[in-house]
């Protein structure tokens, strides 16, 4: 897909709440793909991800999402017929099985033909592991399957983009690895933008990685250029180095500093981590990862 | 799980899977497709269920019981009585309706509803359509109560369709304020508040049976004290307050789906439109009785032979109005129950029996004579000197409750009355049966039937000394000396035809009017009931 034809195409997008800015004139274009979006607590992740939603509307800017302009009645409903949203606390209906509570989003979703909407409903629910438990309340499923729920409501009816809010909090390291083979899946065809805390989850499964904060696109581009930036600015050692910027004992007992090395440090591979860890503590550029 | 593949199957092409991408809303099929959903879910909600449960088990009760209490309706009363157990399950859909709409609330899907495709005001008009079946239901209730009504043997009178409607009205009305208060308040209590605050005045409403501002409740219920009217002379606004029901929620219903977000001039334009139906609906519930039902009213009451149709039994004449005929063997029954027990040349003779209404009975201003005059003038012209008054009530004794048992019993003491002193009561004030005659009517009227020995029995467990019979729940009656009263109901424990038996043989001293209490007892075989000057004295024998 041609630059022309992004499926999300950001433009000097801002918004704020109550005079303070959530998001500072975010720019960026979302391909095919999983793209995550890397930021600490209140970096502006759910609002950016409620205005591609169509949920918040800018103050400010250009947006286009899947060749619409949400800010339009028009806009906005041809988004959302295209559109898998899974936020941050979905919320279920308790005593609806999982099966009903598919098949309640999917009418919402304006799937009107009771033999499709079954039908899809059962695809979903099959997708995400969870037909054999589609008669089980959803009172009775466990939080992992609940997620697993929430994230069949947000694939039904097949959307083009679909946004991620955090779905991997509070999973256990199997579920976490099941859904991260899950929305690498769903990565194949259509446009994903995940949020997420998880480094790893980026690591996994993004092919492209955005991180904001405080309202600011700090960083956009592959994951290896996240890594990238913090190439030879980790480095061992055996004790805490002071003129680390930030370093922390590891598993080997060893330290792991980040920041300028001094000479002669026993420099190591950086990990995506390192890269965002450099970029929040406002060490480095947003994109030419050049110590200030 | 397919996500150990690493892939997630897209459907086919043309499966009709895909969320439909052609421009312009598909508001209506949607919103019946989610209406049929929370349909469902409405009618299995746990405050719908118990509603249907109890009207079924009222209902169901009765009919295991033989349902003697309906045993000989007034189907224009009960046009507008059935709708009572449906405020049940207008409650029930009140209080589910409004935990619907504020489901996606409680359970915190709001996030991810609105950004779907169907918009909260939608949502909104599904939740209102979805009282659509419940109301049918209700409506298919009350046609099935008002059928089994009709159908009884003893069914007088005619359905009045607009007032049967009112009460499946008043559950879609319930539904749509349920709607409506969750658009407004996202608090649980709301509902239940408004529930209160609607019993409070449906309570209001019935206890102030006659006050015109009770149609502006659900129903409008009538004097309960008061004896039916035949169907022409009733004057119940029903089509008015239809009215108000429908535009009532038509307004809710606006109002709901308008501040769930709905846009545009149609829904303005439709929302005015309902608040002026009802405007004007309500002001036409106020129109009071209409001059030509109240001029019909009169003519009924003070010259109902013209209006009546007049059957023949065994020499007696029974006229009724239009609608009652199915009664006069019931009352034939009672007539020939009481001459039963008379020596064949000594009853006073030719009888009649006519049917009376007196709408100022019954009411707060019972002390009101009925026109004596104009009934006696009436009768002569037709050819029925001193027929006895029967009134538009009727029951299998007791079992209909007291208005009805009283009617019972009143017919029968009035009759044998007629036959042991060949009069009716002419005067406008109660007349005092005493002596040997208060016990002879007594006992003659309670053997009549089976239907009126168990009216008398439960008219003497109400009563406190003496027997007194308002005619029609006016001032004009019979009332009978405590002591008479004693005798009679002792007399009413023992074997009736060995009484009978007495009673023929001293038919012409336990007549006569000088005859007293203690001399009809000895007379009769029973002991003398205590002389009590005091209530002597207050009864006026």
């Amino acid at each position: 897909m041609s630059e022309h034809h992004s499926p999300v195409d950001v433009r000097d997008v801002s918004v704020s709440y109550r005079g303070r800015p959530a998001l500072d004139r975010a720019a960026f274009r979302l391909q095919t793909g999983v793209t995550g979006l890397l930021g600490p607590n209140g970096a502006g992740k759910t609002t950016l991800l409620r205005v591609l939603a169509t949920a918040t509307s800018p103050d400010h800017g250009e947006l286009t999402v899947l060749g619409h302009d949400p800010r339009s009645p028009q806009g906005k409903l041809a988004i959302r017929r295209r559109l898998g949203y899974l936020p941050q606390d979905p919320g279920f209906h308790p005593h609806f099985t999982a099966l009903d509570f598919i098949d309640y989003v999917a009418i919402l979703k304006e799937l009107t033909d009771r033999k499709a909407r079954r039908a899809e409903a059962l695809r979903v629910l099959e997708a995400v592991g969870l037909a054999d438990h589609r008669g089980k309340r959803i009172k009775a499923l466990s939080g992992g399957m609940r997620q697993r729920v929430a994230l069949a409501a947000a694939i039904i009816g097949d959307p083009d983009l679909l946004i991620l809010d955090e779905p991997t909090v509070g999973l256990d390291p199997e579920q976490r690895l099941r859904f991260r083979e899950l929305i690498a899946g769903l990565g194949e065809g259509r446009t994903v933008l995940l949020s997420t805390h998880q480094t790893e989850d980026v690591s996994a499964l993004c092919q492209r990685v955005i991180v904001l904060d405080r309202g600011v696109v700090k960083f956009q581009g592959l994951p290896s250029e996240l890594v990238a930036v913090a190439a030879g600015r980790v480095w061992s050692s055996t004790e805490r180095d002071a003129t680390a910027l930030a370093g922390w004992r590891t598993g080997e007992g060893t330290f792991r500093n980040i920041g300028n090395p001094p000479g002669g440090a026993a420099l190591v591979a950086p990990t995506l981590e390192d890269g965002y860890l450099l970029l929040l503590d406002g060490l480095l550029t947003a994109d030419q990862g050049v110590l200030r | 799980m397919t996500a150990g593949t690493g892939t997630v199957p897209r459907p086919s092409s043309g499966s009709g899977s895909r969320v439909p991408d052609a421009p312009g809303p598909r508001g209506r099929a949607t919103v019946v497709a989610l209406a049929r959903v929370e349909a469902v879910r409405l009618l299995r909600h746990p405050a719908v269920l118990a509603a249907l449960a109890l009207y079924a088990g009222f209902w169901g009760y009765d009919l295991a019981t033989g349902d003697a209490g309906n045993r000989f309706p007034v189907l224009q009363d009960a046009s507008w009585s059935v709708h009572l157990p449906l405020l049940l399950l207008a409650a029930g859909v009140l209080l589910a309706a409004n935990q619907g709409a504020l489901r996606a609330h409680r359970n915190g899907t709001e996030p991810v509803y609105e950004v779907l495709v169907v918009d909260r005001a939608r949502r909104v008009g599904a939740h209102l359509l979805a009282t659509v079946p419940v109301v049918l239901l209700a409506a298919l209730l009350t046609a099935a109560r008002v059928g089994y009504l009709a159908a009884r043997p003893g069914a007088a009178g005619e359905v009045r369709v607009l007032d049967v409607l009112a009460g499946p009205g008043c559950v879609l009305l319930a539904g749509a304020v349920g709607v409506l208060l969750a658009v407004l308040a996202t608090a649980p209590a709301i509902a239940p508040l408004a529930l209160v605050g609607l019993g409070m005045l449906t309570f209001a409403g019935a206890v102030n049976s006659s006050a015109d501002w009770r149609w502006f409740g659900l129903v409008a219920v009538e004097n309960e004290n008061a004896a039916p009217l035949p169907a022409s002379l009733v004057d119940r606004p029903a089509g008015a307050h239809l009215l108000w029901l429908a535009a009532l929620t038509a307004v809710c219903a606006v109002a709901a789906v308008v501040r769930a977000g709905a846009r545009g001039t149609g829904w303005k334009v439709a929302g005015a439109l309902a608040l002026v139906v009802a405007l004007v609906a309500g002001f036409l519930q106020l129109s009071g009785v209409a001059p030509d039902v109240a001029e019909r009213r009169t003519a009924f009451t003070e010259r109902p032979a013209a209006q009546q149709s007049c059957t023949t039994r065994s020499g007696i004449s029974y006229c009724a109005f239009p609608g009652f005929e199915v009664w006069t063997g019931e009352w034939a029954d009672v007539a020939e129950g009481v001459l039963r027990h008379v020596p064949q040349d000594a009853a006073h003779g030719p009888f009649a029996v006519r049917q009376r209404i007196f709408p100022a009975g019954g009411s707060s201003s019972s002390g009101v004579a009925p026109p004596l005059k104009a009934w006696a003038a009436d009768d002569a012209a037709a050819g029925t000197p001193g027929a006895v008054t029967v009134g538009t009530d009727w029951s299998d004794g007791a079992a209909g409750g007291d208005r009805r048992s009283d009617a019972v019993a009143g017919f029968a003491v009035q009759f044998a009355h007629r036959v042991v002193a060949g009069r009716v009561p002419d005067q406008p004030r109660l007349e005092m049966v005493c002596g040997a005659r208060s016990v002879l009517v007594l006992w003659l009227a309670a053997e009549a039937t089976d239907g009126t020995g168990d009216a008398m029995r439960s008219l003497r467990a109400r009563s406190w000394g003496g027997i007194s019979l308002p005619l029609l729940g006016s001032a004009t009656g019979l009332s009978f000396e405590p002591r008479g009263a004693t005798a009679a109901y002792e007399l009413i424990g023992r074997p009736a035809e060995q009484t009978a038996a007495k009673v023929a043989e001293h038919w012409a001293e336990l007549t006569a009017p000088g005859t007293s209490v203690a001399r009809a007892a000895e007379l009769l075989g029973i002991p003398a009931p205590a002389e009590d000057g005091d209530s002597a004295a207050v009864a006026g024998c």
